[in-house]
């Protein structure tokens, strides 16, 4: 009967054992770090060759605990297509708690029109204080985007100034010469009746 | 196509019955035509109460025969559709996957996928496939817009008429690559996540890698429809993958009930317009009101009997030819009879009515000058 309970009391305990283990591996599912989710939008409707591109970069943290250290890198525009007006391409922050959010803002010229796949920036954080190497990140993918002519963007958008200076003058002579034609009769007319009423009087 | 399948149903059962009520009225009338033919004692009337019993009888046998006819038809799709987990391809309108609890065809981690009617050999592949997720892959998600929605302590509300965005969040635990092809959602019944009310439309990401040990972000983004009102749905947002092998996978990032609500806008041009309407209307029913003080107050009747008076003592003046009286007396101080306007300023001779020319006159073309026209009625 000794080894009996004995062995009924390890039973008992190997069994409450393996639940504790098996509810932490449960929870150990969700990990208990910081996770970073990156958003990478571009604000333009359209993209003209000349004209600035924001690209807006948005991270949250919906994790438990700090990311610590997080970076972002963004290599994904070729100097030799893009031109960086303002922004940094490689951001750090020291910290980002949980539940907040950073935005970034990066500001480029094209400088050639042609179809452009933007891929995703690179994020790199470390999950907690105590972890030891980085996690790392994709945030999304704008995906194809066309940068047009500028010659194309001003036919719809610009003010046309010279066409309707032009058109101003072309339409001048079918107005002026009627209306000089009616002054020329109404002079004359005009002054005929005066003469005329100062003869009566 | 439920709604289509369950009136069919009901319409089957409904000329099965009618087909055996007018099976028995047949009979019935006919015995009843028999009696009535042998009771009659001139030859016209037999012959009326027969051409009558005939007509009924073919029609009673005509609608007979086709309920007869549209039984026979509908009997084979309800013995279909009441075979449990039988979903034969009888055609595009027969074969339906009827929405119970124990509906065979769908696996335990069978998504909505069918949003088009399959046929027997794509629902056994589905089958086969039961695309589910995989443990080597962690998801998670947040609300872009609207922003806040579905976190602790807060229900997932979402407005109607909006684009919801959401970012996924995919953390790759396994040691191979993952491949991130497409996200797809649905609004389900609340009650029965396998049955989809609306589909939304999948996005590609054309392969994203996802390396092993490190995480990838994706947005998905769907319209809400602004006459879905304040009902509750259940969301599922999916994340459509493969591994290495190439095996597929579909894992709910979002697998919960979602209720919407009408967004409050600031400007509706509706109500604006409808209190426009209602001021124009009070306005006009005020200006009707000044009116008809203005027509039926005490003075302006006394004024309005008055120009009556004046109106009618002229009109005697002009029927009645009398040589009386070439002015009237009744100066009044220079005012009309009335007291309403001033004869002053009248010449005379429109004033003497009895100096009027009559019908008759002629032309002013033709007269030399007006006072010796009038100067010769006078004589007259």
């Amino acid at each position: 009967t000794d080894t009996a309970s004995a062995m009924s009391q390890l039973t008992a305990c190997a069994f409450l054992i393996g639940l504790v283990i098996f509810t932490c591996g449960a929870a150990a599912d969700s990990d208990g770090g910081a996770q970073l989710i990156g958003v990478k939008s571009i604000a333009n409707n359209l993209i003209v060759k000349g004209m600035d591109v924001t690209v807006q970069y948005d991270i949250y943290n919906v994790g438990d605990k700090a990311a610590m250290n997080v970076q972002l890198e963004e290599d994904g525009f070729p100097i030799d297509y893009f031109a960086v007006r303002s922004g940094f391409q490689h951001v750090r922050w020291t910290r980002l708690p949980p539940g907040a959010n950073v935005s970034h803002t990066l500001i480029l010229t094209p400088l050639q029109t042609f179809v452009f796949n933007a891929s995703h920036a690179v994020m790199r954080y470390k999950v907690s204080d105590e972890a030891t190497g980085s996690t790392v990140g994709y945030t999304t993918s704008p995906g194809e985007i066309a940068v047009i002519e500028t010659a194309d963007y001003d036919r719809q958008f610009s003010a046309h100034a010279m066409d309707w200076l032009t058109f101003g003058m072309m339409t001048t002579p079918s107005i002026i010469i009627p209306f000089l034609l009616w002054y020329a009769s109404v002079r004359k007319y005009s002054n005929l009746a005066s003469h005329s009423s100062r003869k009566n009087n | 196509r439920r709604t289509h399948s369950r009136f069919l149903q009901i319409t089957v059962q409904f000329q099965h019955k009618l087909a055996r009520v007018l099976f028995f009225s047949f009979i019935t009338s006919v015995s009843h035509f028999c009696r009535l033919f042998c009771d009659q004692e001139s030859q016209a009337s037999r012959m009326r109460v027969f051409a009558v019993s005939v007509l009924l009888l073919a029609l009673l046998a005509f609608h007979a025969v086709l309920a007869q006819e549209s039984a026979a038809g509908g009997a084979s799709p309800e013995d279909q559709l009441e075979e449990e987990g039988n979903v034969e391809s009888e055609g595009a309108e027969r074969a339906e996957k009827v929405p119970t609890g124990s509906a065979a065809d769908s696996g335990a981690g069978e998504p909505g996928m069918a949003s088009d009617t399959p046929s027997a050999e794509q629902q056994d592949e589905m089958t086969k496939l039961q695309l589910g997720p995989s443990d080597k892959v962690q998801l998670s998600h947040l609300f872009l817009y609207p922003a806040g929605a579905g976190q602790v302590g807060r229900s997932l509300d979402l407005p109607t008429g909006k684009t919801i965005r959401v970012a996924m969040h995919m953390r790759n635990k396994g040691d191979s690559t993952f491949h991130v092809d497409l996200a797809t959602a649905a609004f389900r019944y609340p009650m029965d996540m396998s049955y989809v009310i609306q589909n939304f439309s999948t996005v590609r990401y054309h392969g994203q890698d996802v390396e092993p040990g490190r995480e990838a972000s994706f947005v998905y983004q769907f319209n809400t429809d602004p006459q879905l009102a304040a009902r509750s749905f259940g969301l599922t947002v999916q994340l459509g993958y493969r591994d290495a092998e190439g095996k597929n996978y579909l894992h709910s990032a979002i697998n919960q009930t979602v209720s919407l609500f009408e967004p409050d806008e600031g400007f509706d041009g509706e109500t604006f317009f409808m209190y426009i309407f209602l001021i124009v209307l009070a306005a006009l029913a005020c200006a009707g009101i000044w009116y008809l003080l203005k027509t039926y107050t005490p003075a302006k009747k006394l004024a309005a009997k008055s120009r009556h008076a004046v109106k009618s003592s002229k009109a005697a003046a002009l029927s009645a030819d009398s040589a009386d009286g070439s002015a009237p007396n009744n100066n009044n101080g220079g005012l009309s009879p009335g007291g309403n306007y001033n004869l002053e300023w009248i010449p005379q001779q429109h004033l003497d009515i009895k100096n009027r020319r009559a019908k008759t006159a002629q032309s002013p073309r033709q007269r030399k000058s007006p006072t010796k026209q009038a100067s010769s009625d006078a004589s007259d």
